[in-house]
């Protein structure tokens, strides 16, 4: 049994209007998954399921032993964390320390352990030097990862980013995969969406494929972004460097660094 | 051609802010040109727009040496509202720039019109060619507020374009949206382009301003770095180092210009990296 | 059919299609008759009795103007919060005569005199209001008070507040989704809401604040603030039937004042 499972999972809206249809999703502790797919594939919804803002209307979801049906929503949040993607629906503190501390004050830990998270939270995404800044002085993409800050002082062993790379310029996706991968190192479980698709490929090691409010498919980036059927359902594109090589006849290829070996190694001596 | 934006030695600071946004900063843009600005966040790039189109300092305050001139004429010297027909704006959140009071997407694509107390008819007759050219007449009846971030977006985009300005200054119009919306988007904006508009564009997404742009704008710390043929300035790897993200053909093909491939140019289009790697592969390595 | 004509609106019911300043004086002359009815005290215990009857008239108007579905879903959260004002009221003014008593429970007088008047003017005020509301659109206002020589702008802001009212309860269940899953408890008891409803206000007035300043960005690149004549996309039409509806409101608005004045004088 995987660690976080969504079996059979559906989520139907009051009115009758169905967002996500019958999918099952399985989840190692300790994965770095991308979801990716187009607005109204069910991706949001799906990941709303697995902190409990949600509950399925048709299945079941377990992160671990819990059943989320069983937990309120503030319950399941002390295991898995989210990080919404915008950031003002967050902030409500004047300073970005207050901000980041609000979470593990509610978790009411012991002194050490509550300097130790968000010292650590601030480190890790670089905020520590804005501490004592109004979150709202700060452009928009930053104020990003004082959200994700708040999220990653409460060290919960599952973490899910709703688009962070939206509006990133190339130092804050830099940052992002440096986040991911120290959270990665760290054992946590982290579940990202996102429609970038070149930091898709640099930064994960699955991909889960959503269309049409089901899971089209699921495989590394290796195989995800050279299966144009599925590609084709979810109404997706290769990263620029695979075209570029399936225009050139080398298949299979998603990095840069694939590609200059295949490009040098295919040239005629 | 000539200029229809000058920037004279700008600085401009934002009110209670101890650095200035924009230093010294000078350009020309010229008529029907399309001109993407890059540049890492914070770098002054939304301020520029704000100052081309003369919220600021209008509508900011805040502090402005040197000139900011649209078709020769200070930015501040123009009446109410003159300016919204010379250049149209479009803003990051699609949101935003709902009108609030109207129920259906005609309506509110007409709001501008109304506003101006154009006739009626002509208000209808232009309302029905822009939802066209946008792709949104199948959504004419529909609330506002009850459409998705890309429909939002395009529904921006003809509120401004059926004002019939000549320049259109658009700042990260898909930062929020997904790639169906963004591609929407950018076809609206290429349709722009051949119609011959004055474009200016801030975009991260690199490889859509190396596609469409004729020259780009780099800003870096409130500074203008680097100006000119977009192919000169996309294929500058100097740039990587200011934060600023190049086209992955670029990137891909000074690394195997490294490695001793004898690529002719420095692609920065999928179509220009086909073309000139698969060349120099057939020569072979150096 | 130009977009003109599709975009005016085809009411087939008389009343719901009634120029806005018509259905504006129906109600303003009987909320008028309203207070002055609840002044008739009715029996030995001095009861505003005729406020009861009187309350009909809401829901039969809205009847005849095809919205009675509309009218009970809306009304129910008044109907709600008025049971709520009818007991405190009978149950908390003290007074000499008791008219009712359940164990130590204890509705006096007073309080059930004041307790059926406060209700009852609320049902009826709010009522017509309700009334008015469901049978005119944002648009017609909109129109409305700018021909009777608002200035655009106010109407502008009018019609805006009364949408943002939707956004805002949209804005407030993210936020407060947001909140909850930081570990904000927004269920459970007073108190548990009391600490929830700081992390979930304070970002929705900080955004509403921030959206607002794009938005007269917004507005202004669309010519707000130009001043000449404006035009208009949406046509509003009186029906022919106002002059009627008025005279009536106002003969059974004249023919209450004498009432109430004859049961004064007699």
């Amino acid at each position: 049994m995987a660690y976080i499972e969504m079996r059979d999972v559906s989520f139907a809206y009051p009115g009758g209007f169905l967002a996500v249809d019958h999918i099952d999703i399985a989840i190692e502790r300790g994965e770095n998954v991308a979801i990716v797919g187009q607005n109204g594939a069910g991706k949001t919804t799906t990941v709303k399921m697995l902190n409990g803002l949600q509950r399925p209307t048709g299945g079941d979801v377990m992160i671990g032993e819990m059943n989320t049906k069983e937990y309120t929503t503030a319950q399941v949040s002390r295991v898995v964390g989210y990080v919404f993607q915008n950031p003002d629906d967050q902030i409500f503190h004047s300073t970005v320390y207050d901000e980041v501390a609000f979470g593990p004050k509610n978790q009411k830990l012991p002194p050490e352990q509550f300097e130790a998270q968000v010292e650590k939270a601030l480190l890790m995404t670089g905020m520590d030097q804005f501490r004592d800044e109004n979150p709202f002085n700060l452009p928009l993409s930053v104020r990003k990862f004082v959200t994700i800050a708040a999220i990653i002082a409460m060290d919960t062993s599952v973490l899910i980013f709703d688009e962070p790379t939206a509006g990133q310029d190339l130092e804050g996706n830099r940052r992002l995969g440096e986040i991911l991968r120290k959270l990665h190192e760290e054992g946590k479980t982290v579940i990202t969406i996102s429609h970038d698709m070149d930091f898709v490929v640099e930064n994960f090691a699955r991909v889960i494929v959503m269309a049409n409010k089901k899971v089209v498919t699921t495989g590394s980036p290796e195989e995800i972004f050279w299966n144009f059927d599925a590609l084709e359902t979810a109404m997706l594109k290769q990263p620029y460097v695979s075209r570029l090589c399936r225009t050139l006849g080398f298949e299979g290829i998603i990095h840069m660094d694939d590609a200059v070996q295949a490009i040098c190694a295919g040239c005629k001596k | 051609m000539g200029a229809v934006i000058e920037l004279k030695n700008v600085t401009y600071s934002y009110p209670l802010t101890d650095t200035p946004a924009l230093k010294d900063f000078s350009c020309t843009i010229e008529e029907g040109k399309f001109y993407g600005v890059i540049g890492s966040n914070g770098a002054g790039k939304t301020t520029l727009c704000s100052l081309i189109r003369g919220f600021a300092p209008d509508f900011f305050k805040g502090e402005l040496s040197g000139d900011v001139l649209v078709y020769g004429k200070p930015t501040s010297e123009y009446a109410p509202g003159e300016l919204s027909l010379k250049i149209g704006y479009v803003f990051q959140n699609p949101f935003n720039q709902i009108s609030g009071v109207k129920d259906t997407l005609f309506e509110e694509v007409a709001f501008g019109l109304e506003n101006f107390g154009v006739p009626v008819d002509e208000i209808e007759e232009r309302v029905t060619r822009v939802m066209e050219l946008t792709n949104i007449t199948d959504l004419a009846e529909k609330n506002p507020f009850e459409l998705s971030g890309g429909q939002q977006q395009r529904v921006a985009l003809a509120s401004i374009i059926v004002l019939e300005p000549d320049i259109l200054v658009i700042d990260e119009p898909t930062s929020q949206l997904d790639p169906e919306g963004t591609e929407s988007v950018f076809k609206i904006i290429k349709a722009m382009k051949e119609q011959k508009k004055t474009i200016i564009l801030v975009e991260h997404k690199i490889d859509l301003i190396a596609e469409y742009a004729d020259e780009v704008l780099v800003l870096h710390e409130g500074e203008l770095i680097r100006s000119g043929d977009k192919q000169q300035v996309l294929s500058d790897m100097s740039l990587l180092e200011k934060g600023v993200q190049l086209p992955q053909m670029a990137i891909l093909g000074s690394r195997l210009i490294q490695q001793g491939l004898p690529l002719s140019y420095v692609p920065i289009t999928e179509a220009q990296g086909a073309q000139v790697i698969g060349q120099a592969m057939q020569k072979g390595r150096v | 059919m130009t977009w003109r004509e599709k975009l005016r609106l085809h009411k087939s019911n008389p009343l719901a299609a009634l120029y806005p300043s018509s259905k504006l004086l129906v109600v303003l002359l009987y909320s008028f008759c309203t207070m002055l009815i609840g002044t008739i005290k009715v029996g030995a215990g001095h009861y505003p009795l005729w406020l009861i009857p009187w309350f009909l008239v809401v829901p039969v108007l809205c009847a005849a103007s095809g919205i009675f579905k509309r009218f009970c879903h809306a009304f129910t959260k008044v109907l709600a919060i008025v049971v709520i004002i009818f007991v405190v009221q009978s149950l908390l003014i003290p007074d000499k005569v008791v008219v009712w008593q359940l164990g130590f429970l204890k509705v006096y007088q007073s309080g059930l005199q004041s307790a059926i008047y406060l209700s009852f003017c609320i049902l009826n005020i709010a009522g017509i209001f309700v009334w008015m509301f469901q049978t005119t659109e944002y648009k017609e206002m909109s129109r409305a008070l700018e021909d009777s020589g608002m200035d655009y702008k106010a109407a502008y802001v009018f019609i805006s507040t009364l949408q943002m009212i939707n956004i805002l309860g949209k804005n407030s269940r993210t936020i407060m989704n947001a909140q909850r899953a930081r570990g904000v408890e927004t269920q459970g008891n007073m108190l548990v809401r009391a600490k929830a409803f700081f992390p979930s206000l304070v970002p929705l007035i900080l955004g509403a604040i921030t959206n607002s300043e794009e938005r007269v960005l917004t507005l202004e690149s669309k010519g707000f603030d130009v001043k000449c004549k404006k035009t208009h996309l949406f046509e509003l039409e009186r029906t022919g039937k106002e002059p009627v509806v008025n005279v009536i409101s106002i003969i059974i608005t004249l023919a209450v004042v004498v009432w109430r004045v004859a049961l004064w004088v007699l």
